[in-house]
């Protein structure tokens, strides 16, 4: 548990005034410091760094002298300030003067947060508003993309700060909700679920490419025209040797929208007992949407088994991976299937049943429309053959109010408060009045519900939050979405807030499968996962970089942060692991032999690999990287900021960047080379560089690597982290991985790097557990809260370190359980 | 061909239904024909002024742009020698940036072309409005549309007060239909009660926020004047959509637009939007465009060019990506040119619409190769300047784009000698 600061959370609004006073008082007794050992730089004559302290005065309550006084803290603190070069202020001294201000700062911040909360009042963002509203009505419309994209403060879409409103906003929640209610509101005739088989040999387009004699001309006039037959006809199944044309387009008639279960029989063919990965899409003509895909057994068929949610008429398509060309470079087109001695998808047949209605009418008219009864038309009376269903309340009024009142009470997250549903209730009567009808008028109640400030904001009183406000920011923290009922159970009876009872309540939401979205949302931004198709690959330095691989990388760093949460193994894995989460692809590109198969899972790593935590994975270092080139100094900001919680300032203004240049003839290392030596450069960067340097073994989608790649010349290698063995690169320059922290420790590569990152796992766990604090409460780390971020992080310590028992401690900490 | 009007159905409007109606022409320039309809006879002799702002995301490849003179004798480069009919209607300037555009990440500036707030993207960052917003507000009550917000996909360059991105609109056939396209009278029935639904639940929300402002401490009480705010400019909007509903759409000679299916051709789905311009400027459904050509991590389908857009743009100096990017770039010019002399052919009052609309045409990025946001390409046309000139600035120590925003802003008469970083209300030169 974490100690709270007692004192200092009941100080009010005119404690500021009076701890700005008091601290006028410090900071003269503390001018000695500043005038003896920084005003020789930072007076307003030389104003070094932009920094006047003659002119900084004392006014904590402004933002921005706050952050100054802070910087002044944080430089002096770290040893930066005064240069080594300057005259040093004697140890007592730096302590006395660090400990002053810093006292003096966050007594101010505390008290600060103390009147106002950290967290500002914060709407849903778009995320949590689609999961919220479809667990509301009980739909899967998606919704988040209707809605104007959410501004990340502080590294996350959570934060209040970056969460505006507008009225375009409004008018996008308007649109929203009446989407939301169209699918909710489904009167439609149950939909009977139909099976559909279609077999690989009864394909009409294949048996015309089978069929059709090879040579006969298309166009008579153009001897080029000649038929080639391309795919191979087996007793069980048709071969399709080729990655491209002729994929398989199965087929399977008419359909209406919705959920499907596809089964898939398929194998390997002359696939010298290697699998060959067959990719499942979802196509409706104008695009195609991998569902998946699966490392099909040789020679012997493999049924695989998938659930998907497929639009009206859209079907499958069905393509292989790694097949197309033989060990000489020809194909089938020019040798023909029969004489084609390369490996091949054996596709036998595709069977779909669906769509699967788990209810009909669907549970989501209950969640709008309450208690009114929901009956079935007399099939005599049906006139429009899409509506089924009706609902004819006997007092139209009296069920509007239920099922509003009922609906506004889950939608707040908290009990309604009397009368509190009566300018909703009001507007749907207005509508009966006006002689609407009744689902009509009520759909203007429900669309005001979801437009509503209790519905799109968070209620929070500056102190400590009440239980109803507690049960949410909890739901919302791991689940992205409202609380359940045993969440809003244990808020109505005030036992929530209980350590035992918080504590219960974490475990049982982090098994539950709906913390799979705070594994994905924190993730996704805080290792920049969502950035993941940002910049594609070059592809002919990188032509491995296949849809598998990219596909892979993301569920990889997903799993992994998976697993550490649930074996509750220490954070400090994110930077070292003996385990990496594998399937078939991620295991060639990372030379792990041995792992088989489509499927994730958790893979013993051989001691000499260079991978084991996040930095190594393909995901971060593609993010961190553009499809072309690496940069040590982006890579090594972002270890700084993400994994050290140590941001570097933005590069000063009027340096450009450094050109990136494939040519072969300089290295990105020789170009950086003068941040080594320009003392204006190297401040930052001998902290920025060296991170980045030891990545530098990782190419741009995470391959290993001992020289560049570069264009058209050089030394030409055959590829070894792909299943095609035809690929090949051309070699450029060596990679140089050495280099040696801002402290002079150095390092050889990234084994040595790791090494030196864990000698302070006290920062790693500090870095993590601020991220996490600012994800869950949606307010970034201010001044005071740093000392608490340090508390949580060295009682994980303490209990062994584990990811789990980092996410109990945030939990039961103040930042936590107050605004 | 023959106008829509309001008795023919909605959309779409079949082919053939134009083909019926062939030889119905009108004979007048439109807007000519249609300034007896715009309110107030005073200010109908003056025609008003426009503003586009095209933005291409992954910057323009300066050593193909860049004349190395400065000033009105310049000699052409390869890419002004595409828009060299236009050469006395815009001027090209270099040595021009925001300030303090280190980011996020390389692109982050994208978000900033238009609104110059600094360090997007980084800590605790918060877009402000942008140019095309800023005039909004003040005379986006006169027409329809206040703004029309564009692009090649969802993002665009357009951010309201509170820093929000407005979704950019993607289809040309949607945009055209809301511009152009009557509906039944059903339709515009239903719409009408949606727009008066709507302004009511925003009457029961405003009094529910005024009940929840009584319970939330001082802190967050800027946040909930945000709440208010929203949910009052939606009432006023919804009040003025409704007084436009019931107006007839402007009736125009031109077919609706097809929209390209295929993604990646970027160029092709940027000349579709691009040809919207004209029509919606001269029928003054609109006084403000904006366009956000986001380069694309895939091939376009242009001859000769075979590796994704992202990819050229981040050529490494190698001379096959250069090339490259140059051919995706010179398609682009050349949509630029078509746009320029469309806004020429079109005259309202015997000016050529062009004089009277400013067209910026650049990127957030002055070297895409190494992400560098300073020296940003920068093309002005028409609105009225003295065009014809290379106006070159401090290559090390830039002028801030935003001098010339205002400068622009002066220009559409909007009273303002400041915008966002701007140090000066003009730019040398530029008259």
């Amino acid at each position: 548990m974490v100690r709270v600061l007692p004192r200092v959370w009941y100080v009010g609004a005119l404690g500021l005034f009076l701890l700005a006073a008091i601290s006028t008082r410090a900071a003269n007794v503390r001018g000695e410091f500043l005038e003896s050992y920084c005003a020789d730089c930072h007076d307003a004559e030389t104003k070094k760094g932009g920094l006047n302290l003659d002119a900084l005065a004392w006014q904590l309550e402004q933002p921005a002298n706050f952050d100054a006084w802070a910087k002044v803290y944080r430089r002096v603190a770290r040893g930066e300030m005064p240069p080594k070069k300057k005259t040093q202020p004697k140890p007592e001294e730096a302590k006395t003067f660090i400990a002053g201000l810093g006292g003096d700062l966050r007594t101010f911040d505390a008290a600060r947060q103390a009147a106002r909360g950290r967290t500002v009042l914060r709407r849903l963002n778009r995320v949590e508003y689609e999961q919220t509203v479809q667990d509301l009505l009980g739909i899967k419309t998606p919704l988040a993309v209707m809605l104007p994209a959410d501004t990340p403060s502080q590294g996350f879409d959570t934060v209040a700060e970056g969460l505006r409103l507008s009225m375009l906003q409004m008018e996008k929640y308007l649109e929203a909700a009446d989407a939301a209610l169209d699918a909710a509101i489904n009167l439609a005739p149950q939909l009977v679920a139909k099976q559909a088989r279609w077999n690989a040999k009864e394909d009409k387009d294949i048996r015309k490419n089978l069929d059709t004699p090879a040579g006969q001309l298309s166009n008579p006039k153009e001897p080029k025209s000649g038929h080639h037959v391309l795919l191979l006809e087996l007793p069980d199944a048709v071969v399709y040797f080729d990655r491209g044309y002729p994929s398989a387009k199965v087929d399977t008639g008419a359909h209406p929208a919705g959920l499907f279960k596809v089964r898939i029989s398929a194998y390997g063919y002359q696939s010298g007992g290697k699998a060959i990965p067959m990719r499942v899409y979802r196509d409706n003509y104008r695009e195609k949407q991998l569902l998946g895909w699966y490392d099909m057994t040789p020679d012997q068929p493999r049924v695989v088994e998938i659930t998907a949610q497929l639009s009206a008429n859209e079907h499958l398509r069905i393509e292989p991976s790694n097949t197309g060309v033989d060990e000489k470079g020809q194909t089938v087109y020019n040798l023909g299937p029969k004489d084609f001695k390369a490996p091949g998808l054996a596709l036998m047949w595709v069977e779909m049943e669906g769509p699967i209605t788990a209810e009909w009418p669907p549970a989501s008219l209950h969640r709008v429309f309450g208690d009114t009864p929901v009956t079935k038309i007399d099939g005599q009376k049906i006139r429009d053959k899409k509506v089924a269903y009706e609902l004819m309340p006997e007092d139209p009024k009296a069920a509007a109010r239920q099922a509003l009142e009922s609906f506004a009470d889950r939608a707040f997250r908290r009990p309604l408060e009397p009368g509190e549903a009566d300018p909703f209730v009001q507007l749907t009567t207005d509508g009966l009045d006006a002689g609407s009808k009744f689902i009509e008028a009520m759909r203007v109640g429900l669309r005001a519900i979801l437009t509503a400030p209790q519905f799109l904001l968070f209620e929070e009183h500056p102190g400590k939050l009440d239980d109803y406000a507690l049960a949410s920011r909890l739901s919302y923290f791991l689940w992205s979405t409202l609380p359940d009922e045993e969440l809003l159970g244990l808020a109505a009876n005030h036992t929530l807030a209980q350590p035992a009872v918080l504590h219960a309540q974490v475990e049982r939401m982090l098994n539950d499968a709906r913390s799979q979205a705070f594994v994905r949302d924190f993730t996704g931004q805080w290792l920049d996962l969502r950035n993941i198709d940002a910049t594609s690959p070059d592809k002919r330095l990188y032509p491995e970089a296949d849809e598998l691989l990219i596909h892979s990388m993301v569920e990889e760093t997903e799993t992994f942060f998976a697993d550490i949460l649930k074996e509750n193994l220490p954070v400090t894995d994110f930077v070292q692991s003996d385990f990496a989460m594998l399937n078939s692809r991620l295991a060639l590109h990372y030379g792990v032999p041995g792992v088989e198969g489509e499927t994730i899972r958790k893979v013993t790593l051989p001691p000499d690999s260079v991978r084991g935590g996040i930095l190594t994975q393909a995901s971060v270092l593609k993010v961190t990287a553009n499809g072309t080139t690496t940069s040590p100094v982006r890579r090594g900001a972002w270890v700084m900021k993400k994994l050290l919680g140590d941001p570097p300032p933005p590069p000063p203004a009027g340096v450009a960047a450094i050109e990136p240049d494939t040519r072969g003839a300089t290295t990105i290392r020789e170009q950086l080379a003068k941040h080594r030596t320009a003392e204006t450069c190297a401040a930052c960067h001998s902290h920025i560089d060296p991170p980045g340097f030891a990545l530098e073994c990782f190419d741009v989608i995470g391959g290993f690597r001992e020289r560049y790649r570069q264009q058209d010349k050089g030394e030409v290698v055959t590829l070894h982290n792909s299943g095609d063995h035809r690929l090949y690169a051309h070699l450029g320059l060596p990679v140089q991985t050495d280099g040696e922290l801002a402290d002079g420790r150095a390092f050889a590569g990234i084994q040595d790097f790791k090494k030196l990152l864990l000698t302070n796992p006290g920062q790693i766990a500090e870095a993590l557990a601020g991220n996490l604090v600012t994800y869950a409460t949606g307010a970034g780390i201010g001044f005071a809260d740093r000392f608490t971020v340090e508390e949580i992080a060295a009682s994980t310590q303490k209990e062994g370190g584990g990811l789990r028992t980092m996410i109990h401690q945030i939990v039961q900490s103040p930042l936590f359980l107050n605004k | 061909m023959i106008p829509i009007s309001p008795s023919l159905p909605a959309a779409p409007i079949s082919r053939r239904a134009f083909l019926r109606g062939t030889g119905v022409a009108l004979a007048l320039p439109f807007l000519d024909a249609m300034w007896p309809q715009r309110a107030g006879a005073a200010e109908a002799t003056t025609a008003p002024k426009r503003l586009v702002a095209v933005c291409t995301s992954l910057g323009i490849y300066g050593p193909a742009l860049y004349p190395k003179e400065t000033g009105r004798d310049y000699a052409s480069t390869p890419y002004l020698d595409l828009i060299k009919e236009h050469r006395n209607d815009f001027t090209v300037f270099s040595g021009l940036s925001h300030p303090d555009q280190a980011g996020a990440d390389g692109h982050s500036s994208e978000m900033t072309w238009l609104t110059a707030a600094r360090h997007p993207g980084l800590g605790g960052f918060r877009n402000t409005i942008s140019l095309d917003q800023f005039v909004a507000e003040k005379i986006g009550v006169e027409t329809r549309y206040p703004s029309l917000t564009l692009g090649t996909n969802y993002t665009s360059q357009s951010h309201t007060r509170s820093g929000v991105m407005i979704p950019a609109e993607v289809m040309p056939s949607k945009v055209f239909a809301k511009l152009f396209i009557q509906g039944q009278p059903w339709e515009v029935q239903q719409q009408m009660r949606k727009l008066k639904e709507g302004r009511s639940i925003m009457d029961t929300v405003s009094a529910e926020a005024k009940r929840f402002s009584a319970r939330v401490g001082a802190a967050d009480r800027d946040k909930l004047d945000e709440y208010f705010t929203s949910v009052r400019e939606m009432e006023q909007r919804l009040a003025k959509t409704e007084d436009w509903a019931q107006k007839p759409k402007p009736k125009i000679d031109a077919q609706p637009p097809v929209d390209i299916k295929e993604e990646s051709d970027l160029i092709g789905r940027m000349q579709l939007l691009f040809e919207l311009v004209p029509l919606a400027l001269q029928t003054d459904s609109t006084r403000l465009i904006t366009i956000l050509v986001q380069g694309r991590g895939d091939v376009p389908p242009i001859a000769g060019v075979s590796m994704d857009h992202h990819n050229l743009s981040h050529h490494g100096q190698d001379p096959e990506k250069i090339r490259q990017l140059e051919l995706i770039e010179t398609a682009q010019m050349g949509a630029l040119d078509k746009l320029f002399t469309a806004l020429k052919q079109k005259t309202e009052g015997g000016v050529p619409l062009l004089d009277n609309t400013m067209v910026l045409f650049g990127s957030n990025l002055g070297n895409a190769n190494s992400h560098d946001w300073h020296n940003l390409p920068i093309l002005l046309a028409g609105g009225g300047f003295r065009h014809g000139q290379h106006l070159a600035f401090d290559a090390k120590d830039n002028t801030p784009l935003c001098n010339l925003f205002v400068q622009m802003l002066q220009k559409m008469k909007v009273e303002a000698d400041q915008f966002s970083t701007s140090t000066a209300t003009g730019v040398p030169g530029l008259a």
